[in-house]
């Protein structure tokens, strides 16, 4: 088929006064791991619930696979979810939680049988398929979670915060889970986060949401190095926002120019900061002088003051081949490639 | 000195225990004791009244009656209270709370009022005396126990998991059966049981609203206004194992958190 396999048209969300969701459009295409990214409370959970079926918009159209299933509830889509806190049954073992659903469609029982080992194994659950949710760590508790909902074939895999309650070294664990999940069986996942490392690490495409409203889309790359706004750029990964003004769709900073179309006006020029030098050949150039320089394990973090106060942050590799670094209070000449800036309104 | 505080408080304790447990002593003891009077001494052990109770029809007629009563009061609180409850754990909680208030009004109501009231309304709807209209008359003031129990074991319920289930396609029935009744029976169990106990030794709704019949504590209390038959100790003693029996068992049902 084609043409998306979600399409999102002028969807919105009202809840009495407050509006969660403004309208919006959005589609994602077969295959794809999708991120909505935002900060706690921009209404990324009630954007998933409404895909999802258990939250009817107050305006708008959901498509899934070309048909309109926006007067559809949970139990008649194509989707299958994984909640926040998981709501596996607690009364149920882990087979008996993974089986649930197969049961419900009427599979043949033993085809069930088969269905739920595949999918114990999948997850790598065999060795506690009977025991009760309650006797399984957090870890397990997710892949229960997610075992449960595959086991569906869903079209789309919906996730909310899915790895939020976990700690940190098991989420980079199943983070890495996740993506061999994905890739193993070809599904289409959209997955909700305010972790903006987990959504470059994860996603082949990120949504930013703020306030309600779709700021950004792209892949990891596009939104980490091309940013579109001052909200984008300092939610996602660390950045340099330095002041500067636009004349005539261009944007004069440190001695070289950058093409910005757009309003005469004040702006931010955005760069990251393992795409600043030190490099003196750099067409663009800022003299500052060097304030601080900290250790941080795979790199340095050197703080710059320039001469109007600003502070710029520089990442360098500290590996073994990294060059000499000037003392704190030296002068500095840092570089920025005019590539890897963004003009944003400030 | 805290050890003589304390000394002190475990003394008035156990004092307050036996003041308010030794008339069911007493009642327990008498109804195996020799002694016509029910008085001291007691002479020897017997049998003897749990004979006579047992030879007496009105007993066994009593008895029948008490079981239909609790039986059906049971399950339709149980029913009721927990669709109720179910009602209002989607009711919004303003409402739900407003809505709590009268529905627990008849626990709150002396019960001789609530008895007056009911007996009024029967007779003036032209409703026969009988356990007809006991039965109802004891849900009025059982169903409240289960409500409140049910619906509080809702207010903590896990709602993701009624949404796990919707999104993995049952339907509102399925989930109620598969999901949330398994999950809340103990509980459940324990809230009919405590309706149970309240329902089996209710004398003064009873009375009001039963017409010509008996039941236990009606029996119980026509007995009393006889000559004193040490056999009425004995009819006691049944009732009042069989009440804190459901109720303790209740108790523990429902202190479970599964
Ligand atoms: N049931 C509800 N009733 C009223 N307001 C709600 C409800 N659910 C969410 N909201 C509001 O909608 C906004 C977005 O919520 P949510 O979608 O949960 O955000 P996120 O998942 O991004 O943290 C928040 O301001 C929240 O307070
Ligand atoms: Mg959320």
């Amino acid at each position: 088929m084609s043409g998306p396999l979600l399409r999102l048209d002028t969807i919105s969300k009202t809840y009495r006064d407050v509006t969660a969701v403004h309208p919006l459009d959005l589609e994602v295409g077969r295959g794809d791991f999708l991120a909505l990214l935002g900060p706690s409370g921009c209404g990324k959970t009630t954007l998933l619930r409404m895909i999802g079926g258990f939250l009817p918009p107050t305006t708008g159209r959901v498509e899934i696979e070309g048909r309109d299933v926006t007067a559809l509830g949970p139990e008649k889509r194509n989707t299958n979810m994984v909640f926040q806190g998981y709501g596996l049954f607690p009364h149920m073992t882990v087979a008996q939680n993974i089986g649930y659903g197969p049961k419900i469609a009427g599979r043949d029982p033993e085809q069930i049988d088969l269905d739920v080992v595949r999918m114990l194994n999948l997850v790598h659950l065999n060795a506690v398929a009977d025991r009760l949710p309650a006797a399984l760590s957090g870890g397990q508790q997710q892949r229960v979670a997610l075992a449960r909902a595959l086991v569906m074939r869903p079209a789309i895999l919906l996730l909310d915060e899915p790895l939020a309650a976990l700690d940190l070294k098991l989420r980079k664990a199943m983070q890495d889970e996740l993506k061999a999940l994905h890739k193993a069986i070809g599904g289409t996942f959209i997955f909700v986060t305010h972790d903006q490392g987990e959504a470059i690490d994860l996603a082949n495409r990120i949504v930013i949401m703020e306030a309600g409203r779709i700021v950004q889309q792209g892949t990891p790359e596009d939104v980490y190095r091309r940013p579109a706004s001052r909200f984008v750029a300092s939610f996602v990964g660390d950045a340099n926002m330095l002041p500067a003004r636009r004349v005539g769709a261009e944007v004069a900073i440190g001695g070289g120019r950058l093409p910005a179309p757009g309003v005469d006006g004040d702006v931010l020029v955005v760069i990251r900061p393992d795409d600043v030098t030190l490099d003196a050949t750099c067409p663009i150039g800022l003299d500052g002088t060097l304030a601080e320089c900290r250790f941080m394990g795979p790199y340095q973090r050197l703080t710059v003051t320039l001469a109007d106060g600003t502070q710029v942050i520089v990442h360098r590799p500290s590996g073994a081949d990294a060059a000499p670094l000037p003392g704190v209070g030296d002068a500095v000449r840092l570089g920025l490639p005019p590539a890897a800036c963004s003009v944003v309104a400030p | 000195m805290p050890g003589r505080g304390n000394l002190l408080w475990t003394g008035f304790g156990v004092l307050a225990l036996v003041f308010l447990l030794s008339p069911l002593a007493l009642v327990v003891f008498f109804s195996f004791a020799e002694n016509q009077n029910a008085t001291f001494p007691a002479g020897g052990a017997t049998l003897h009244w749990y004979g006579v109770l047992f030879d007496d029809p009105d007993f066994w007629k009593a008895l029948g009656n008490s079981a239909i009563v609790t039986l059906t009061v049971g399950l339709v609180s149980m029913v009721v209270g927990t669709a109720a409850a179910m009602t209002l754990a989607r009711t919004r909680p303003a409402l739900a709370n407003a809505l709590i208030g009268v529905i627990t009004l008849p626990i709150m109501l002396p019960p001789l009022v609530l008895a007056l009231a009911l007996a009024t309304g029967y007779s003036s709807l032209g409703l026969p005396l009988g356990l007809g209209t006991v039965i109802p008359s004891h849900v009025v003031f059982t169903q409240p126990f289960v409500i409140l129990v049910v619906h509080a074991q809702m207010a903590s319920f896990n709602m993701a998991v009624v949404d796990s289930a919707r999104d993995l396609g049952a339907g509102p029935w399925t989930i109620f059966r598969t999901v949330i009744l398994p999950i809340i029976r103990p509980t459940l169990i324990g809230a009919t049981l405590m309706a149970m106990a309240v329902s089996l030794d209710d004398f003064i709704i009873t009375y009001f609203t039963i017409g010509g019949g008996m039941t236990l504590p009606t029996m119980i209390w026509g007995m009393l206004r006889k000559a004193l038959d040490p056999s009425i100790n004995a009819l006691g003693a049944l009732v009042l194992v069989a009440t804190v029996g459901t109720s303790l068992i209740a108790l523990r049902l429902t202190r479970y958190r599964g």
